[in-house]
C-alpha cells in the first residue's frame, strides 16, 4: 500500500506529468510486491551489557557473545588531535603510527609482532580527532597470553626511537601521497573550509611539522592523556563477564591516575561562509564536486528532521539528487547528499557528485537546484513515509553485530549521551512531520553558505566556475621540507673561534654598557604584514633583563598589551584579557636573546656562558658574514656577525609561528650608540622568507627605569 | 552497481572439527557446516541457506556465474552494463504503462542503431546526420521516460529497511547483494524472481552515460589507471586482460539488444546461485523460494571460455608515467583456484605478507625501510589461470626499483630457505582468525558460500580450506615458489612520477 504514495512522490518530484502518477496508481496492483504480507519481525534481543568502573577510574563495558571463540577489546582514550599542544601539528598522527610498532617497556615492537602473528591475534592503535583507540582481538584460547600485552600498550608503551623514526618516514610518505586520492583531497579541503585550517577537525601536517616532533613529545602526550580515568574499555566476545572483569581489574591494577583530568579546550566552530573554490588536478577525468556547510550535533532536537530531510534529498536510490542527477540526466555515477552530525560539536551537511569536465556546471547547478527546492515546499507524504520507513525498518540492523552495539555504547559513554540514545532517536524520527522538514530545511540548510569545491581541469568545464560566484583557487601543492642542516661537527677549534667572535662583537657593542644593562625602553613604529594587508602600529616596549617584557601597541582595534613576566605571559586588549599557554611563554622566552641586537646573548658570551661554534664565512641577507651557531637550550640558532665581528647582522632560527614551526630570520640595521651601547634602530623579521614585520625605533633608552605596574596583571574580565 | 574489485579470498577456512578441538567455548560456532541447507530448485537454481537467528536480519546474495572474462570484442563491459540494468525494474516494477513504454523503447533502439551505424560509417560519418540522430535519440529517450518510475526497485528495498543494496561485477562473477529485516525474505525473493525472469532494460542509453562516468571516476585513481594498462600486458589471450568495466568505445556502442542477449545467455536459473544467511527458517523459506525463484526460466549452463592463456615467453614490463607517487606491481601467472596447489599459494601469501612479522613486511617495511606498505594477493581472476600479485608502496625518497629488488630478494629467500615451525604456526593461526572474520557477518558468510559453490564447485570448500592449508608442507611452498616465481613468468608494472603534464584539450573558456 505504501507504494502508491511513493510513486506519486517520485512522479511529482521528477516533474513527470501528473497523469503518469495516476496511471501508476491504477497499475500498481500488478506489482507483485504489493501483494506481500510480511510476518511480524522477530524480537530484537539486545545483549546484556555489564557496566563497571574499576577503582582506578577506568570504565568497562562488557558484552558476552559466545557465537565465535574470540574476544575483541577496544579502549577509547580521551585526547586526540584536539589535545595536540599548539605548534605540534601531526603529533596525534605520529603518536598513533608509532604507538603499536614502538612496543612496550616489557616487549619490543618486533617481539610483539612475532607473538601476535603466532597467536593469530591483533593489537592496533590509532588517534582520531577527539580520542585515541587501542584495539585488540584474540582467539579465546589465547586470551591470557594476549591480554597482558594489550594492557601494557595502554599503560606503558615505549615509543622506541627507531620505530618513531620509521613512523616519521611513513608519515612523510603519506604527506607525499596525500594528493593522489581525489576523495581524500575533497574531504580534507572541505573540512578546512568548514572548521578552519587549524581546527583539530581539519588540521593537516607538513614535513616540517613531522620533522620537529620528538619521542619525548609522544611520551609526554601519553603521560598526560593515557590514564585510567580518561579511558573507556569495551570487551565483547566469548567470556563470562564476571571473569573478564576480574581479569581486567588485575591487568590494570597498577595503572593509576594522578591529579584532575587535563582540560582539552573545545575547538570553536562558526557558521560556514559561502564560497566557490577550485582545485586544479590535471590527472582527473572528472570534476569532483563537494559542497558542504557546518551542520549540527547528534543530540540537536532538530537532528531527526534533518536526518530525514537529508535522506529525501540525497540519501539513496529514490532520493531527489540521485534520481535527477544520475538516473534522469546520466551526469554522474555518484550523486548524493548526507548529514554527518557531530557528537559534541556541529557536524557537516554535504553533497557530492563527480562528472566529466564538460558537464561540471550542469551537474553543479542541478544539485543546487534540488537543494533550493526542498526549502521551498513541503516534501510529499510519500517521501516522508519512504524515508521514515527506511529508517524504522532498518532499525534491526543497529543490533546485528556485537561490535556495532558495543562501539555505539562506548561512543555514548564517551560523549555523555544516555545509553538508550538510539531508542530515543528512533522515537523522535517517528514523530517528524512534513512541516518539521520544511522548517529545518529553511533553518538548517543554507545553499548560499555552502563551501563549494570543484576539483579537476577548469579549462574543460562547460561554463566557468565564476558563473556561480567569485572563485577562490586552492593550491594543494605540498610544501617541501626545509633543507636539513648538516651541522658541522664541533671541534675545539670551531668552538674556540665561536667564542672569540662573540666576545669581539660584545666588546665592539660596548663591554661596560652590557655589564651594567638593566632595562631597555624603546618606542617606534612597527609595520606588520598581516593577512588583511600591511598595518602601521605605534608602540612602546620595555625589556627588563633577563626575562620580563612589556609590549604595548596601538592597533585599529585599540591598545594591545603583551606581557612576559618570567614564567607567565598574558595579553590584554581593551577589556579582554587572556593568559598565554605555556608553549607561547616558552616561545617568547626563547626569543629574548635577540632583543637590542642580541644584547643579552653578548653579555652572556662575555661571561663565558655561551656555547658557540664558528661555522665559517657565510652570506646573510646579501652581506658577508661570520656564521656562529649558538646552542640555546636544545635548539641551535645561527647568529650572523659582520665580517669584522663588529656588529650583529642578524639571527636565523626555527621558531613557532602562527603557521606552525618555521624558519624565522631577524636582521638588524641603523646601529646607533646609546649610553655607550651600540644598538640597532631598525630590524626586519622574515618568516619562511616573507617579511612579516619591520620595526623602526624613534627612541631607545637604557636603564631608564620602569614602573612595576607594567607587570601587574589586571583583574581578568571574563573572556568572551 | 559498483564495479568493485573483489579481494575476497576464499577465506582460508577451517574445518570446524579441527577448530573445535582447541576452542570448545564458542557455542554458536559449532556445527556451522551441518546447519547449511541446500536445494536445487526444479529450474536448476541452487539455493543455499544458513540459519543464524541471533538478530532478526538476513543477508542475501545472488551469484551469476558470469563476469568480464566471458566478454568478447565489441562487447567489453557488457557484464557490468547488465548488472546496472538489473536495477531498472521489470514489466511490472518501474513503469506506469509497460505497453506504451515498450513501444517507446523500440523507437529508442531503432534510432540508436542508426546513430551507431552512422558514427561508425567509413571513411567518415556524416556529422550533420549524427547530430540529427543524437537529437532524435534524446527525443525518443524523453518519450520513453514518461512511463518510467525511476529506481523503483531500489526505492522499495530501501523503504523496507534494506541495507547495503548493491552489486558488483568482476572478472569471474556478477553478484547482487543486500540485507533485510528477516520478516521480508519474500520481498527479496519476489524481486529477484521478477528481475531475473523478465527484466526491462529501461533507461538503457542514460545508464550507459552513468557507467561511462563510473569509468571516468575509476580512471581518476592512479592504481586503477595502472591496472587498466597492466592487465592487457600480463595477459595476451585471456579476457582477464580487459579490465571489467570495458572500453569507452564499446560502452558507447553496446545496444539494448546486446544486453538482452547477454541476459538470455547467462541468466538462466541454471547459472544462478542464491545464498541466504541469517534469521531464516528453511522449513518455511524453501517452499516460498520454490514458488518465487523457481519461476526463473532454467536456460542453459553456458560453457566455460575456450581461450587459454599460453605460457609467457619472457618478462614483460609496463611503466606508467603519471603525476601520482611511485607504485609497483609484480605479477606471476598462477593456475586457477581449482588447482591442487591453490592452498599452497594461499599459504605463500600468508607467510610473505599477512602480518607484521612476515618476510616481506619485515624486509621492505621494517628493515630496508623502502616501503610504506607491501602485500601479496591472488584474487584478480580465480576461475581460470590468474595472477599471483605482489605490490609495494615506496617510502618518500625510495624508488620502485629498490622495492622491486627487495621483493625479489624475499622471493629468492623463500625458494632457498624453508619456512620455519614458527612461520607455519603463525600461518595456521592467521587462517583461523581469517576464517572467523569471514563468518562474523551474515553477508561475509553468504559471500564465502556463494564463491566456494561457484569457483570451487561446492560451498563446503568454505569449511575445508584450513584442512588444505594444514596439509601444506615447507617443501610444497618451496616447490611452488621455484616453479612459479621465475623471471620469464612475470610482469612488472610501475607508476613513475612525472611533473604534471600540461593540460590537454580545448583552451580555457
Amino acid at each position: 500500500m505504501r507504494i502508491n504514495q511513493a510513486l506519486v512522490m517520485v512522479a511529482a518530484l521528477a516533474s513527470v506529468a501528473l497523469a503518469g502518477s495516476l496511471a501508476a496508481a491504477e497499475r500498481a496492483p500488478k506489482n507483485p510486491v504489493d501483494r506481500l504480507v510480511y510476518p511480524k519481525l522477530h524480537d530484537i534481543k539486545p545483549p546484556a551489557v555489564v557496566r563497571e568502573t574499576l577503582p582506578n577510574g577506568m570504565k568497562l563495558l562488557l558484552i558476552e557473545d559466545h557465537d565465535l571463540p574470540e574476544v575483541v577489546f577496544r579502549a577509547l582514550v580521551r585526547g586526540g588531535v584536539d589535545a595536540e599542544p599548539k605548534g605540534e601539528r601531526g603529533l596525534a598522527a605520529l603518536f598513533g603510527a608509532a604507538y603499536r610498532s614502538g612496543g612496550t617497556t616489557a616487549m619490543s615492537g618486533d617481539q610483539v609482532d612475532e607473538l601476535l602473528d603466532r597467536l593469530g591475534a591483533e593489537i592496533d592503535t590509532s588517534v582520531a580527532e577527539e580520542y585515541g583507540v587501542v584495539s585488540g582481538k584474540t582467539l579465546t584460547e589465547n586470551l591470557d597470553r594476549m591480554l597482558p600485552v594489550y594492557a601494557d600498550f595502554l599503560m606503558s608503551p615505549a615509543f622506541a626511537q627507531d620505530k618513531v623514526d620509521l613512523a616519521k618516514t611513513h608519515l612523510r610518505g603519506a604527506i607525499a601521497r596525500r594528493n593522489d586520492q581525489v576523495f581524500a583531497v575533497a574531504g580534507r579541503e572541505m573540512r578546512k573550509l568548514i572548521y578552519g585550517a587549524d581546527s583539530p577537525f581539519a588540521r593537516q601536517y607538513e614535513y616540517d611539522d613531522i620533522d620537529a616532533l620528538t619521542r619525548a613529545d609522544l611520551l609526554a602526550f601519553h603521560r598526560t592523556y593515557y590514564r585510567p580515568d580518561g579511558t573507556i574499555l569495551t570487551a565483547a566476545g566469548d567470556f563470562k563477564a564476571g571473569e573478564m572483569k576480574a581479569k581486567l581489574a588485575k591487568a590494570f591494577a597498577g595503572w593509576k591516575a594522578s591529579g584532575p583530568l587535563p582540560v582539552i579546550p573545545r575547538p570553536a566552530t562558526a557558521p560556514t561562509t559561502g564560497s566557490i573554490n577550485y582545485v586544479e588536478k590535471k590527472d582527473l577525468e572528472q570534476t569532483f564536486i563537494i559542497m558542504a556547510h557546518l551542520g549540527m550535533r547528534l543530540d540537536d532536537p532538530d537532528y531527526p528532521a534533518v536526518n530525514l530531510m537529508s535522506e529525501i534529498l540525497g540519501g539513496g536510490f529514490a532520493s531527489r539528487i540521485f534520481v535527477n542527477v544520475r538516473t534522469k540526466k546520466g551526469l554522474a555515477y555518484n550523486a548524493s547528499g548526507w548529514t554527518s552530525p557531530g557528537m559534541d560539536h556541529p557536524g557537516v551537511v554535504g553533497f557530492f557528485t563527480s562528472t566529466k569536465p564538460e558537464t561540471t556546471a550542469e551537474a553543479l547547478a542541478a544539485t543546487l537546484e534540488e537543494i533550493r527546492k526542498i526549502r521551498e515546499a513541503p516534501v510529499t507524504d510519500a517521501e516522508l513515509k519512504r524515508a521514515k520507513d527506511g529508517y524504522l525498518n532498518g532499525y534491526a540492523f543497529e543490533y546485528d553485530s556485537t561490535a556495532k552495539i558495543v562501539d555505539r555504547l562506548a561512543g555514548y559513554e564517551f560523549y555523555g549521551y544516555p545509553q538508550d540514545f538510539n531508542v530515543k532517536l528512533r522515537d523522535a524520527i517517528e514523530r517528524v512531520t512534513k512541516e518539521d522538514i520544511l522548517r529545518v530545511a529553511q533553518k538548517d540548510l543554507h545553499p548560499e553558505n555552502l563551501a563549494i569545491i570543484a576539483i579537476g581541469r577548469a579549462d574543460q568545464f562547460d561554463k566557468p566556475l565564476s558563473t556561480f560566484g567569485k572563485v577562490n583557487t586552492i593550491d594543494i601543492t605540498i610544501p617541501e621540507p626545509k633543507p636539513k642542516e648538516t651541522a658541522a661537527e664541533a671541534t675545539p677549534e670551531s668552538l674556540a673561534r665561536g667564542r672569540t667572535l662573540l666576545v669581539a662583537a660584545a666588546k665592539a657593542a660596548g663591554e661596560a654598557a652590557l655589564a651594567g644593562l638593566k632595562d631597555i625602553t624603546s618606542e617606534g613604529v612597527t609595520t606588520a604584514n598581516t593577512p588583511m594587508g600591511a598595518m602601521e602600529l605605534n608602540g612602546k616596549a620595555t625589556f627588563v633583563l633577563p626575562d620580563r617584557v612589556h609590549n604595548e601597541m596601538v592597533t585599529p582595534m585599540g591598545a594591545m598589551v603583551q606581557v612576559l613576566d618570567r614564567d607567565a605571559a598574558w595579553m590584554t586588549m581593551g577589556e579582554r584579557q587572556r593568559s598565554l599557554p605555556p608553549s607561547a611563554v616558552e616561545e617568547m622566552r626563547s626569543g629574548l636573546f635577540t632583543e637590542a641586537g642580541c644584547a643579552l646573548l653578548l653579555r652572556e658570551a662575555l661571561a663565558g656562558k655561551v656555547t658557540a661554534q664558528a661555522l665559517g664565512k657565510a652570506k646573510f641577507e646579501g652581506r658577508d658574514a661570520e656564521d656562529v651557531q649558538v646552542q640555546l637550550g636544545d635548539k641551535p640558532v645561527h647568529v650572523y656577525l659582520s665580517a669584522d665581528a663588529g656588529e650583529v647582522l642578524g639571527v636565523r632560527r626555527m621558531a613557532q609561528t602562527p603557521e606552525g614551526p618555521a624558519e624565522v630570520v631577524e636582521s638588524f640595521g641603523a646601529y646607533q650608540t646609546v649610553a655607550g651601547l651600540r644598538v640597532p634602530f631598525e630590524s626586519t623579521e622574515k618568516v619562511k622568507g616573507e617579511v612579516k614585520a619591520e620595526i623602526k625605533a624613534t627612541s631607545i633608552k637604557l636603564n631608564a627605569g620602569y614602573s612595576e605596574d607594567l607587570f601587574k596583571r589586571p583583574a581578568a574580565a571574563p573572556a568572551k | 552497481m559498483k564495479d568493485r574489485m573483489r579481494h575476497v579470498r576464499l577465506l582460508g577456512a577451517a574445518a570446524p572439527f579441527l577448530l573445535l578441538a582447541g576452542m570448545a567455548s564458542g557455542q554458536g560456532f559449532k556445527d556451522l557446516e551441518r546447519q547449511v541447507v541446500e536445494k536445487t530448485l526444479p529450474n536448476g537454481l541452487k539455493v543455499i541457506l544458513l540459519p543464524r537467528p541471533s538478530a532478526p536480519v538476513i543477508s542475501m546474495v545472488t551469484y551469476a556465474d558470469v563476469g568480464g572474462v566471458d566478454e568478447n570484442q565489441n562487447a567489453t563491459g557488457l557484464a557490468h552494463i547488465f548488472e546496472h540494468m538489473a536495477f531498472k525494474g521489470t514489466t511490472t516494477i518501474g513503469t506506469t504503462d509497460y505497453a506504451k513504454e515498450s513501444e517507446a523503447m523500440k523507437r529508442e533502439d531503432q534510432v540508436f542503431l542508426a546513430l551507431r551505424a552512422e558514427r561508425l560509417h567509413r571513411p567518415k560519418p556524416d556529422e550533420a546526420k549524427v547530430k540529427q540522430l543524437e537529437a532524435a535519440l534524446k527525443q525518443a529517450e524523453d518519450d520513453a521516460g514518461k512511463y518510467v518510475v525511476p529506481n523503483e526497485i531500489g526505492e522499495i528495498i530501501e523503504r523496507e529497511g534494506g541495507q547495503g543494496l548493491n552489486a558488483f561485477t568482476s572478472f569471474d562473477q556478477t553478484v547482487y547483494h543486500y540485507s533485510l529485516p528477516s520478516n521480508k525474505l519474500e520481498l527479496w525473493a519476489t524481486i529477484e524472481a521478477e528481475r531475473f525472469s523478465h527484466p526491462v532494460l529501461r533507461e538503457f542509453y542514460k545508464e550507459k552515460d552513468v557507467i561511462m562516468e563510473e569509468k571516468r571516476m575509476g580512471q581518476s585513481q592512479p592504481t586503477y589507471r595502472l591496472l587498466d594498462d597492466f592487465m592487457p600486458v600480463a595477459f595476451k589471450a585471456s579476457m582477464y586482460r580487459s579490465f571489467v568495466i570495458g572500453h569507452m568505445s564499446d560502452l558507447r556502442g553496446i545496444s539494448r539488444d546486446d544486453a538482452k542477449a547477454w541476459f538470455a545467455k547467462y541468466y538462466g536459473a541454471k547459472n544462478l546461485t542464491s545464498v541466504i544467511v541469517g534469521d531464516v527458517d528453511p522449513a518455511t523459506a524453501l517452499p516460498m523460494l520454490a514458488r518465487t525463484l523457481g519461476r526463473i526460466p532454467p536456460g542453459e549452463k553456458p560453457g566455460p571460455v575456450i581461450t587459454e592463456e599460453p605460457p609467457q615467453r619472457a618478462e614483460k614490463r609496463i611503466t606508467m608515467e603519471d603525476p601520482s607517487q611511485p607504485f609497483v606491481f609484480i605479477a606471476y601467472h598462477k593456475p586457477a583456484i581449482t588447482d591442487p596447489d591453490n592452498a599452497v599459494y594461499d599459504a605463500i601469501t600468508d607467510v610473505l605478507a599477512e602480518g607484521r612479522s612476515t618476510r616481506m613486511y619485515k624486509a621492505l617495511v621494517k628493515e630496508k625501510k623502502v616501503a610504506l606498505a607491501t602485500g601479496a594477493f591472488t584474487e584478480l581472476g580465480q576461475k581460470y589461470p590468474g595472477l599471483f600479485m605482489f605490490y609495494a608502496v615506496p617510502n618518500k625518497g625510495r624508488t620502485n626499483a629498490e622495492c622491486e629488488a627487495a621483493i625479489y630478494e624475499v622471493i629468492e629467500d623463500l625458494k632457498a630457505r624453508p619456512v620455519t615451525a614458527d612461520e607455519l604456526e603463525a600461518l595456521k593461526a592467521k587462517e583461523k582468525a581469517k576464517f572467523l572474520d569471514s563468518i562474523d557477518s551474515n553477508m561475509g558468510m553468504a559471500m564465502s558460500l556463494a564463491f566456494a559453490e561457484n569457483l570451487e564447485g561446492d560451498w563446503r570448500e568454505t569449511f575445508r580450506d584450513l584442512d588444505k592449508i594444514d596439509a601444506v608442507t615447507p617443501a610444497d611452498i618451496q616447490r611452488v615458489a621455484v616453479k612459479t616465481f621465475v623471471k620469464s613468468n612475470r610482469t612488472v608494472g610501475t607508476i613513475e612520477t612525472v611533473a604534471e603534464k600540461p593540460a590537454e584539450g580545448p583552451a580555457a573558456k
